[in-house]
């Protein structure tokens, strides 16, 4: 009995030890993530914010540019509502952390960041209305409040507008008070009250132009914002984002420097673009631009005709490109091989070249130094295709121009050419502004390829500069001065596909026309688009299927129909 | 523990006592059921300790008193007997197998094993050997086509690619619907652990594949909520209840060493039919930069094409410059812009003193079949049991390497275990396994193509980005593919060369698996057992992804190292009481305790440029990125079975577990599992004719089961990042995209199972049916919100699944025959209808999994589960395609539709086992009818014109239809109102490429019916005679050769035609939900194999 007792004892005692040592199992208090944290600071938050505005200005910067025939971007309007859903749901995702921030600040404490916040807000969501028009705002970004709001109303872009202009003002009333701690992470503004106070009132210069014909009191409040300044107006002050020649731990170099490594094609420039820019000797030209071939295809060769730009547009092959050329460079008789080599190396498409891509990455002209960061290609420079050319893949540390001071120059010509009421001297307004981007085009070759780029002489400018303000003198009205100046805005818009589009949309400007030398219009599409010319972007198909307030925007705004409210053109164009 | 100590002292004490001798007993001990000899049975004098064993050759010899001795001969697994000595000297036995199994005897929930006569629920129960020597390392795949209910699919033909398991039907949205594994008592994480996209590589394992079939003793499938609610919220997939043969405690007799060696070659199962007719081109003229077959005429069939046109469209000068039938070298000539930018150079022998490429060639090649070699699987393994009357020992080891199809691919796995049990004198019983296992993977990139082509992912260089559909006339296998200067790719585009890749991008895995288990068992009363068992289930992987600089994909190169580790620890305390109240009525009553808790830890290093080609490590880097993060969870459970048994005929189970997860929030982390069982053997209550029907008993029972959410879905955190400004490094904060929710629920599936077991005619016949019925709701779904809500998806409870089913296990006898001829043939039935009852507020949820926002799988209300979402034509009212009157193609329809079901309609296995003398064959052939695919291979190699059916391509083609508005989506009308046919012509080319008939147009032409029928298993062995082992090979106790193969043939007859596609194939990782595409992936594999078993 008493070996009984022992046994039953022990086997006992072994479960309790086994229950005792898995006691901490029933611990059931387990669950905070020990990975992430439950709250974010505003000097977390706030990069992450300017990058949200970024991204605002890059979201369909290609496509814009396609829009108004600068590359082969969307430039046949195919668009559909599952074109823009990527854009609209990170555009929403990354506007989260500027609502993070202004929630985050609503006690007051911390008032700088509030104001930076505000200007972003009113930067980046001006953006997207311009895109999307009517979209969610008062009630979104509620996912998480105390009472949760996951089906948004839509606000109409005009109401969103005036908000994002009273933004714009209460923005300057928190910067100018006291911070108690130091602003820390901001990479735009450093931190700097005076910087940010600027940008505010530029911000809500760019607001007012581009609303102004929409709103009843926009010619008024544009003058007086004008009348107002504090807006960037000299090179110093541009508000430009930077890449780097950062390859690793993570790369950091411009997007369409990616070409350059290799494994991304580039996509097809325009030829009007190009063509125009050697016929006008601009002096961008080489800094715009990279080429990667001196070869011309032959036409007698099965692959090389497979290879060739669609229908007579192949530049060193296309008669009027070379007659024209022929005339600016004064060439009696042949054209010499090298200039025709050279000219091969401007390998891109027309407007609306919808034709199947062949295997051509290494003959397409590629970005150059602006604002790629790429390299420089003028005549001396060999054409080299860029795949397998390490040697060549060595800079990146391009920009993004937010919002320069030939913009708001160009903004103030427009004012003024377009009666608003603004006052100025607008020639001289328009002669400054193109001097101004030509200089930051030439600063970021000689940055990114000093060893190959070299500044245009004053005399080369100075002469590109007088022939457009001769185009500028030969116009006889005011509105057909305003579509030299816009189309001399095109030629600067290479990356800022957002303030051509707006422009292109506010005023019809500039007009469809020739490609050929000192043409102040646009050509028109070379086989005929699906759908007319984009006046906003079709409203993403799942938040039509997800938010049961989207759904009538997706059914019923036409993208090619409906403008948005500010736009009274209505742009379209003529095949 | 030093009373344990104190009483083991004491028990030993007595064992030593010396008792006088009297008289010697001598015999021999033998088996009832073959005769053969029996070590180490216990021969005890009844009412003492004196005991003795038989010896190797069964012989035994015991002191016993001079009078009224018994001796008692026990054996475990076997029934003891007594006899009285009397006055023999010599007692000759034969024991029997224990009366009380021969019922079958099933390993069921928390490992109570149970009479299968007296369960109330289908279960399936498939010995070991049914798995082995079958040519196939995968112990799932081993298992497909053999068990109703069970739904397996294999990934594809690399070598330790996923597998995929579902039973019964999916329970869950976008949570697991794989079912527990649990081997020897403690659960065995069969996770997938996917660390990058099924674009970047579609060979990740699911962690099952560390089982080694040959160690597997026995594999129970519980398949219904009862027959695995004591599992409670792990239960809601079903149970795969293993015993391995190291944790068997199944006895053996005597010392058995058991070898086994298997040997099988593996060879690509098909290859499609290619067309050897027409160029690398588009629009019938050559291009030496394209990919697609729709150039002009091979020189060699220009004759014959011409002479069949009447004129001569073709030419066999290719190129003005280059001889007749040739063409310039693709990887250097000018024409071929992106060759001629980077290898004039490095191969100036293939380059003329003109500057020209030299002249090749212009000739198809066997592109696929030069690719792929031919792989072999080679397995070898040796099991020890020695069983004794008080202690078992089980020790086995194994490896097992399978070399792949792919260059450089290949896994190999070694597995050691051992384990025991002993009763010790105090009647406490220990048993106790453990098992070590080591896997290793290795595989060249191996992302899904159809990402590199068009679903808008990065493939990482896949090396099956272009494979299959690369141009007819490139010469893969002769071309240089790579730099001889420096090592890096050659390729005639910017893709990566995929023997670069195979020889030098590899993916290698390492995993190092520990499992044990020890279980204390102690029966203080008759009627009293107590059980305490744990275990500890461990594993680390080491994964590595190496990309060599000089690549298109990554030029500079890159190094990923992650190293991952899952723990599971697991406790069951376990009592039960048995009381017989009468003659006819007893019962059982359970009560456990099961505390859990599993780990998750990974940690992962990239680092980037590679310094050197030749040294591919994370040092040999110029920077690196590192991340780390670590989960735990537990779980504990409460549960309690109460069984009743009335005379043998009629059973009645109930059983509840209340269960508390740490993962849920703490209001609502308690929950129930109730379940009720009843089974009714009628044939053993009716006077039935015996020789009609043997067997009869009827089943129905009811559970709950169900599961919570993965950790850390309870409250949303913030992500920690970096963001770089001008090359500097700024530390952020940023909300994630995915909302958790503070009021999170668990799952709950409840299902009713009604089911029937017969035999016939002398077990001629056996039917085991089944038909559930189970319905899944609350399900933790990751809902798509709209993103103005600041979130892209958020957590929560939504949803109700429907699957009814019906199994049908059918074993037909059609031969046994006196000289021992036996057909026995098994039937496989499955049959589920799922139904989406509800997929939450918005009625749908759109899964994706092909990265194109308008195609992959949906739920959506009313529908079955998982359905395929895609692009379509528009059609009008009469259902006829309307066609765009400026191009003759197809208009799109404005938004994406439903174009496919992937699920099967039944699924039927067929086992045919023919034994005749010493041979047996064994022929498995399994059906899967129905289903759709949307296959991107077939889109591929009909839009790149490589099939043999798209050979007809001189007459212009007109899609059939009548002409429509693109604008209104609405049939054109003539003047006479009616619609107006479309007699557009177009090339083959046109017809099949931009916005055609191919991958490029509408995704609803790319999709088939999978239905197949395959010839997935056959095995013909034989076995040396015992009585020639005895005169010739004495030292072998049994030899068993055979010969097998694997995956023989199939038909898929609505697949398209010359496409030769295994539609058997996942969509994605074993644990996804996203089911029914072929994405491009490894083609599925054909072994033949031979076999060796020998026992000595």
């Amino acid at each position: 009995m008493k070996i009984y007792k022992n046994v039953l004892r022990s086997v006992l005692l072994t479960g309790l030890i086994g229950a005792a040592s898995s006691c901490n199992y029933t611990d059931l208090d387990i669950n905070t993530d020990p990975n992430r944290p439950a709250t974010g600071s505003l000097g977390l938050l706030l990069p992450v914010a300017e990058n949200a505005a970024v991204s605002a200005f890059g979201a369909v910067n290609s496509n814009a540019m396609g829009f108004a025939g600068l590359w082969n971007s969307g430039d046949s309007y195919n668009l559909s509502n599952t074109s823009y859903q990527g854009t609209w749901n990170t555009a929403y995702q990354s506007l989260q952390t500027i609502e993070e921030m202004l929630k985050a600040t609503e006690d007051g404490k911390n008032p700088r960041y509030r104001g930076i916040a505000l200007v972003l807000k009113a930067y980046s969501v001006g953006h997207y209305v311009d895109m999307f028009g009517d979209m969610p705002y008062s009630e979104a970004w509620k996912g998480n409040a105390t009472t949760p709001n996951k089906s948004p109303k839509f606000d109409k872009d005009a109401d969103i507008y005036e908000d994002l202009l009273k933004l714009c003002d209460q923005a300057v009333v928190e910067l100018a008070k006291p911070q108690p701690i130091a602003v820390i992470n901001d990479y735009m503004g450093s931190g700097n009250a005076t910087t940010w106070t600027r940008i505010a009132r530029t911000v809500k210069l760019r607001l007012l132009l581009t609303s102004r014909k929409g709103r009843a009191t926009g010619n008024a409040d544009l003058k007086a914002a004008f009348d107002a300044g504090g807006f960037i107006t000299t090179a110093a002050q541009n508000w430009t984002y930077l890449y780097s020649t950062q390859i690793s731990p993570e790369r950091n170099t411009h997007p369409w420097f990616i070409t350059y490594t290799g494994t991304s094609d580039p996509t097809y420039i325009n030829h009007q673009l190009m063509g125009e820019m050697i016929l006008n000797k601009d002096p961008r030209l080489p800094f715009y631009f990279y080429r990667q071939t001196a070869r011309i295809l032959d036409q007698n060769n099965s692959t090389d005709r497979g290879t060739t730009p669609f229908g007579g547009s192949y530049l060193p092959l296309k008669d009027s490109f070379l007659d024209e050329y022929k005339k600016a460079f004064n060439i009696t008789g042949a054209i010499p091989a090298a200039d025709l080599t050279y000219i091969a190396g401007f390998f891109g498409r027309d407007r609306a070249d919808v034709s199947g891509a062949p295997a051509d990455g290494p003959l397409r002209a590629a970005p150059g130094a602006y604002p790629a960061g790429g390299v420089y290609s003028d005549r001396s420079v060999a054409a080299v295709a860029l795949t397998g050319q390490a040697a060549l893949n060595f800079g990146g540390n391009g920009q993004w121009p937010l919002i320069n001071s030939w913009n708001t120059k160009y903004y103030q010509v427009e004012a003024i050419l377009d009666g608003t009421g603004v006052t100025g001297d607008a020639k001289a307004l328009f002669e400054a502004a193109m001097r101004e981007q030509i200089a930051v085009v030439v600063a970021q070759g000689l940055k990114s390829d000093p060893s190959r780029a070299k500044a245009p002489a004053t005399a080369e400018v100075d002469a590109y500069v007088a022939e457009w303000l001769k185009l500028y003198d030969g116009a006889t009205t005011n509105q057909s001065r305003l579509n030299v100046v816009a189309k001399q805005i095109w030629f600067c818009s290479w990356g800022q596909g957002m303030d051509i589009w707006n422009l292109q949309r506010r005023t019809g400007y500039p007009i469809q026309s020739q490609f050929r030398q000192f043409s102040v219009g646009i050509q028109a599409p070379i086989s005929k688009p699906p759908r007319q010319y984009a006046l906003r972007l079709p409203y993403p198909q799942s938040e039509g299927a997800l938010n049961p307030n989207a759904s009538k925007f997706v059914t019923d705004v036409i993208f090619d129909r409906d403008a948005i409210f500010w736009d009274k053109v209505k742009t379209k164009w003529e095949f | 523990m030093r009373n344990l100590l104190v009483s083991m002292l004491f028990v030993c004490s007595l064992c030593a006592t010396a008792w006088a001798q009297e008289r010697t007993i001598t015999g021999r001990v033998v088996a009832a059921e073959d005769g053969s000899l029996m070590p180490g049975v216990s021969v005890v004098v009844k009412g003492t300790t004196r005991g003795s064993n038989t010896n190797a050759d069964g012989t035994y010899s015991i002191s016993v008193p001079a009078t009224g001795a018994k001796l008692v001969f026990s054996f475990v697994g076997s029934a003891s007997q007594e006899f009285e000595v009397g006055n023999r000297s010599s007692i000759d036995v034969k024991l029997a197998n224990d009366s009380k199994q021969l019922g079958e005897v099933i390993v069921t929930a928390v490992g109570i094993q149970r009479d299968k006569k007296a369960l109330a629920y289908a279960v399936s129960n498939v010995k070991g050997d049914l798995l082995q020597q079958r040519s196939e390392p995968d112990p799932l795949r081993a298992l497909s086509g053999k068990v109703p209910g069970v739904n397996i699919t294999s990934g594809n033909g690399a070598p330790g690619s996923g597998t995929r398991i579902t039973i019964r039907g999916n329970n869950s949205f976008t949570g697991n619907n794989q079912p527990l594994f649990v081997v020897d008592g403690i659960p065995f994480d069969n996770s997938v652990n996917s660390t990058g996209g099924y674009n970047t590589n579609t060979v990740t394992t699911n962690r099952a594949y560390d089982i080694d079939p040959n160690n597997i003793e026995n594999m129970t499938v519980l398949k219904g909520a009862a027959a695995s609610a004591l599992y409670g919220s792990r239960a809601a997939n079903g149970v795969i209840v293993i015993t391995t043969k190291s944790g068997s405690k199944s006895a053996r007799k005597g010392l058995e060493i058991n070898f086994n060696s298997s040997y099988s070659v593996e060879n690509v199962s098909t290859v499609p039919d290619y067309q050897n007719t027409y160029t690398q081109g588009s629009n019938q003229t050559y291009n030496g930069g394209f990919i697609g077959n729709w150039g002009t005429v091979f020189p060699a069939e220009v004759d014959r094409v011409n002479a069949a046109l009447g004129f001569d469209r073709y030419s066999k000068v290719i190129d003005p410059d280059f001889p007749e039938g040739t063409i310039p070298h693709p990887l250097v000539d000018r024409t071929v812009a992106y060759g001629a930018a980077r290898y004039q150079t490095a191969f100036p022998e293939l380059l003329q003193a003109n500057g020209r490429g030299i002249a090749v060639p212009l000739v198809p090649h066997d592109i696929i079949g030069g690719f792929f070699r031919q792989g072999s699987v080679f397995e070898n393994g040796i099991q020890i049991n020695s069983t004794g009357d008080k202690t078992s020992l089980n020790a086995s080891v194994s490896r097992t390497k399978n070399v792949g199809i792919i260059p450089s691919s290949f896994t190999d796995r070694t597995t050691l275990s051992f384990g025991g049990n002993a009763t010790l004198n105090n009647k406490v019983n220990v048993a106790g396994s453990v098992a070590y296992t080591n896997t290793n993977q290795q595989s060249p990139q191996s992302g899904a193509g159809y990402y590199a082509d068009y679903g808008g992912l990065a493939s990482a260089g896949s090396i099956y980005g272009r494979l299959f559909y690369l141009p007819r006339n490139f010469n893969l296998s002769e071309y240089p593919f790579e730099n001889p200067v420096d090592g890096s790719n050659v390729f005639y585009r910017a893709l990566d060369n995929p023997y670069w890749t195979a020889k030098n991008n590899l993916y290698n895995s390492g995993v190092n698996r520990v499992y044990g288990n020890m279980t204390l068992n102690y029966d203080p009363t008759s009627w009293l057992n107590l059980t305490v068992r744990g275990g500890l289930n461990t594993y680390s992987e080491t994964r590595k992804n190496v990309l060599r600089p000089g690549g298109s994909f990554q030029p500079l190169g890159s190094v990923q190292r992650q190293d991952l580790t899952r723990t599971e620890i697991d406790f069951t305390f376990l009592a039960t009481a048995s009381h017989e109240f009468s003659e006819r009525f007893s019962a059982k009553l359970l009560v456990g305790f099961n505390p859990n808790q599993r780990n998750y830890s990974e940690a992962g290093i990239a680092g980037a440029p590679v310094i050197d080609p030749n040294v591919l490590t994370i040092g040999g880097t110029l920077n690196q990125n590192a991340y780390d993060f670590s989960s735990q969870r537990r779980l504990y459970g409460i549960f309690s079975e109460l069984t009743l048994d009335y005379n043998k005929f009629l059973y009645l189970t109930a059983s509840v577990r209340n269960d508390h997860s740490s993962t849920l929030p703490a209001a609502n982390n308690s929950y129930y599992y109730p379940s009720v069982a009843a089974s009714f053997v009628f044939s053993d209550v009716l006077n039935l004719p015996k020789n009609i029907i043997n067997f009869g008993k009827l089943r129905a029972n009811y559970a709950t089961v169900g599961k919570d959410a993965d950790p850390y879905q309870v409250n949303t955190a913030y992500n920690l990042s970096r963001t770089f400004y001008n090359g500097s490094a700024i530390s952020t904060a940023s909300l994630p995209s995915q909302l958790n929710n503070v009021g999170l629920k668990p799952e709950f599936t409840s299902e009713v199972e009604l089911g029937t077991e017969l035999q016939f005619f002398n077990n001629r016949i056996g039917v085991d049916l089944a038909y559930f019925d189970r319905t899944s709701t609350d399900l933790i779904v990751t809902r798509e919100l709209p993103r103005s809500s600041g979130f892209a998806r958020e957590v929560t409870n939504a949803g109700k699944i429907s699957n009814k089913g019906v199994e049908l296990g059918l074993t037909l006898v059609p031969l046994r025959m006196a000289n021992g001829l036996t057909w026995t043939s098994f039937f496989a039935y499955t049959r589920i209808r799922s139904k989406v009852e509800d997929a939450g507020p918005g009625g749908e949820i759109f899964l994706g999994g092909t990265g194109l926002s308008a195609l992959g799988t949906i739920f959506r209300n009313g529908l079955p589960y998982g359905q395929i979402l895609g692009s379509v034509n528009s059609r009008d009212d009469k259902g006829n395609l309307l066609i765009n009157p400026n191009t003759g193609l197809p208009i799109p329809a404005a938004s994406s539709q439903i174009i496919g079901d992937p699920n099967n309609k039944f699924t039927l296995g067929w086992t045919n086992t023919v034994s005749f003398k010493n041979f047996n064959l064994s022929v498995l052939m399994d059906y899967k009818a129905g289903g759709s695919i949307f296959s991107t291979t077939a889109a591929s190699l009909l839009l790149r014109g490589q099939l043999k059916n798209s050979e007809d391509r001189e007459g212009l083609r007109v899609i059939p239809g009548v002409l429509g508005d693109p604008a209104t989506y609405k049939p054109l009308l003539d003047e006479a109102g009616n619609t107006i046919k479309n007699t557009i012509g177009m090339s083959a080319f046109q017809y099949h490429f931009t916005d055609g008939y191919g991958a490029y147009g509408a995704d609803e032409v790319n999709v088939y019916d999978a239905t197949v029928v395959r010839l997935r298993e056959v095995s013909l062995g034989y076995s040396v005679p015992k009585a020639f082992l005895q005169k010739y090979g004495k030292v072998f106790g049994s030899l068993r050769l055979s010969v097998s193969g694997r995956n023989l043939w199939f038909y898929a007859p609505n697949m398209l035609p010359g496409l030769n596609f295994d539609p058997e194939t996942l969509s994605n990782f074993a644990d996804s939900n996203i089911q029914g595409f072929d994405l491009g992936a490894a083609p599925s594999t054909r072994r033949f194999g031979v076999n060796l078993n020998a026992s000595f």
